[in-house]
C-alpha cells in the first residue's frame, strides 16, 4: 500500500513547480529530537540523484502552541533577505493529514547542527574561534541582518510583543501549569517587574536564536531553523538568550568560556554594535536573559505537566526536570542574591 | 531541590521505556533508544538527588526557620511558617512555605521585612548551590 505522505508532500511539490516529470516521493526519514516539531527527509526518486526536501511537521501534543502556518510565512519573508535559511514550497495547514498534523516542505540544505552540550562540536566551534572565526563572524552577521530586517517585508499576522507581554505568557504558563509552587521561580518573575527595560529596540526576534538551531558546513553558517517562537518585539532578547550560560552548553555547570559556544561575548556585542548602529552592553543584557530563563523554564514546566496529565508517555518530558537546578543557579546570580 | 514530580514518580516514569525495551523482539528504534538514554540519564541524577541533595532539605528548612525567627514580630504569620518548616523535610513543602514568606515580606515592604526578605533569599541560595553541586559533581565531575 502507498504511503499518503508521498501524495501529500508531491501535491505541495508540484504545485510549487519544484518536481520534474517522473519524479516522485520515494520514502521518508525522521530526524531526531524536535519537542514542537517533527521534521523528515523526503527523498525524490526518478529524477536527479540525492534530491531531498524537509517535511516539518506540528504534531498533536506538541510542547508548545505555536503555529505552524506563521512559521511557514516567517520562512517565506525570509526568500531574498540576507539571511540564510530553507527555501519554502508549500503549506498543508490542516491537522487532518497524513502526518497527523499541519505540515510545509522546505529546502534541504546542507550541515549539521551542532551539539551545544557535546564535547566535540564545543571543541570544532573553539576551533574555529581561535583560528578564523567564520562561524562567529557569520553568527553576528546572521543575526544583525535578522534584526535589521524591513518590518514591511515580515508576515502581517507577526505577534507584536512587548516585554511585559512575555513575561505575562511565560507566568500565566507557569501558574496553569506548575505542580509545585517555587520561590526562586517566583521572585523571578518579581524582578523582571522591577527591570522592564525603559526602552524598546524593535524588530524581528528570532525567539530561539542558538548554534543549536543553525546549519552548519564545512565551517560556515548555511541555515538559520525554528522559526517557531519568532515575534516582533525588543531585538534584545536574542542576545540576552544568547549570553546565557546553556546557550553555550551548560546543563549543571559552565562548560565553555564562550557566548553560545563560538564567541567571545565582548567581542560579539561590539561586532553587533558595529553592524548595527545600535551598541548593546552586557549589563542591559540581564533582563532579556531572566526573560529567557523564564521561557526555557516554561518549556521544561509544560513538559513535566503534560506528562503528569497523561498527555504523553514521552520520557523526556520527565527528564525535563531536572533542567530546573541549573537555571536556577542562573537566576539566583542574575538576581545577585 | 523542589522539583515537579517526587524521586518516586520519576522512578515510576522509568517502567515505561524500559518495559518497551524488554518486550521488543525486534531492534530498537531510533525513537526507543532516544527514551531509554534518557533513563540512563535520569538515573544518574536521581542517584545523586536521593544520595547527596535530599538529605539536606531537613537543614534547608532549619535554615530557613531560623531566618524567619529572626525577623521582627511584627510580622504576621512567619513564626507559623517557620514552625511548619521545623516539621518538615519535604523539598516540595519547603518551597511551599518560602513562597508564603515570600509572599508576606514581599507584601509588608518595610526595611525589616526587606532584611528578612534578603536572608531567606541567601538562604535559598545556597540550597540551590548546593543541589546543583551534587548533581554536578556526580554528573559532569568534580568542579
Amino acid at each position: 500500500m502507498s504511503d499518503p505522505r508521498c501524495a501529500a508532500v508531491e501535491a505541495l511539490l508540484s504545485q510549487a513547480g519544484e518536481l520534474a516529470s517522473g519524479e516522485r516521493v520515494e520514502r521518508f526519514e525522521q530526524l531526531q529530537g524536535g519537542w514542537s516539531r517533527h521534521s523528515h527527509i523526503a527523498h525524490i526518486a526518478g529524477g536527479s540523484e540525492g534530491r531531498r526536501y524537509i517535511v516539518r511537521v506540528r504534531p498533536p501534543g506538541a510542547l508548545l502552541d505555536t503555529d505552524l502556518g506563521l512559521e511557514f510565512r516567517v520562512f517565506a519573508a525570509l526568500e531574498g533577505a540576507d539571511v540564510a535559511a530553507p527555501r519554502v514550497y508549500g503549506l498543508e495547514p490542516l491537522a487532518d493529514s497524513p502526518f497527523d498534523g499541519p505540515f510545509f516542505v522546505m529546502e534541504f540544505l546542507p550541515g549539521v547542527a551542532p551539539n551545544m552540550y557535546g564535547r566535540d562540536d564545543q571543541a570544532m566551534l573553539a576551533a574555529d574561534w581561535d583560528g578564523a572565526r567564520a562561524i562567529a563572524t557569520d553568527m553576528v552577521t546572521t543575526l544583525a541582518a535578522i534584526h535589521g530586517l524591513d518590518a514591511a517585508a515580515l508576515p502581517d499576522d507577526l505577534p507584536r510583543l512587548s516585554f511585559g507581554d512575555i513575561v505575562a505568557r511565560w507566568r500565566s504558563v507557569y501558574e496553569e501549569r506548575r505542580l509545585v509552587r517555587d520561590p526562586v521561580i517566583e521572585q523571578g518573575f518579581a524582578w523582571l517587574e522591577e527591570q522592564t527595560p525603559l526602552d524598546s529596540r524593535e524588530g524581528l526576534v528570532h525567539g530561539d536564536f542558538r548554534i543549536g538551531n543553525t546549519l552548519i558546513d564545512k565551517g560556515r553558517l548555511t541555515a538559520v531553523l525554528d522559526w517557531e517562537l519568532a515575534y516582533a518585539g525588543d531585538v534584545r532578547f536574542d542576545l540576552g538568550y544568547l549570553a546565557l550560560e546553556r546557550s553555550a552548553g551548560k546543563h549543571l555547570r559552565r562548560r565553555t568560556p564562550f557566548m553560545g559556544t563560538f564567541a567571545d561575548q565582548a567581542w560579539f556585542l561590539e561586532r553587533y554594535g558595529e553592524l548595527t548602529g545600535s551598541p548593546v552592553t552586557e549589563e542591559e543584557l540581564r533582563p532579556f536573559q531572566m526573560l529567557s530563563i523564564m521561557m526555557l523554564l516554561a518549556t521544561q514546566i509544560t513538559a513535566v505537566w503534560m506528562y503528569a496529565n497523561g498527555r504523553t508517555t514521552d520520557f523526556r518530558m520527565v527528564w525535563a526536570r531536572y533542567s530546573f537546578p541549573g537555571l536556577r543557579d542562573d537566576m539566583v546570580r542574575l538576581m545577585q542574591w | 531541590m523542589w522539583n515537579p514530580l517526587t524521586p518516586a514518580e520519576v522512578v515510576a516514569a522509568m517502567g515505561g521505556p524500559t518495559q518497551v525495551a524488554a518486550r521488543s523482539r525486534v531492534e530498537l528504534s531510533e525513537w526507543e533508544r532516544g527514551q531509554l538514554f534518557s533513563v540512563y540519564s535520569a538515573t544518574r541524577h536521581l542517584a545523586a538527588e536521593i544520595g547527596a541533595v535530599e538529605p539536606h532539605a531537613a537543614g534547608v528548612a532549619a535554615e530557613l526557620a531560623a531566618s524567619l525567627r529572626a525577623a521582627p514580630d511584627s510580622i504576621a504569620g512567619l513564626r507559623e511558617i517557620a514552625g511548619r518548616l521545623e516539621g518538615t523535610a519535604d523539598p516540595r513543602v519547603i518551597a511551599q512555605l518560602s513562597c508564603e514568606a515570600l509572599d508576606i515580606l514581599q507584601a509588608d515592604g518595610s526595611p525589616p521585612a526587606q532584611a528578612a526578605r534578603a536572608a531567606l533569599r541567601a538562604v535559598l541560595r545556597r540550597a540551590v548551590e548546593l543541589e546543583v553541586g551534587a548533581l554536578a559533581d556526580a554528573i559532569e565531575g568534580p568542579a
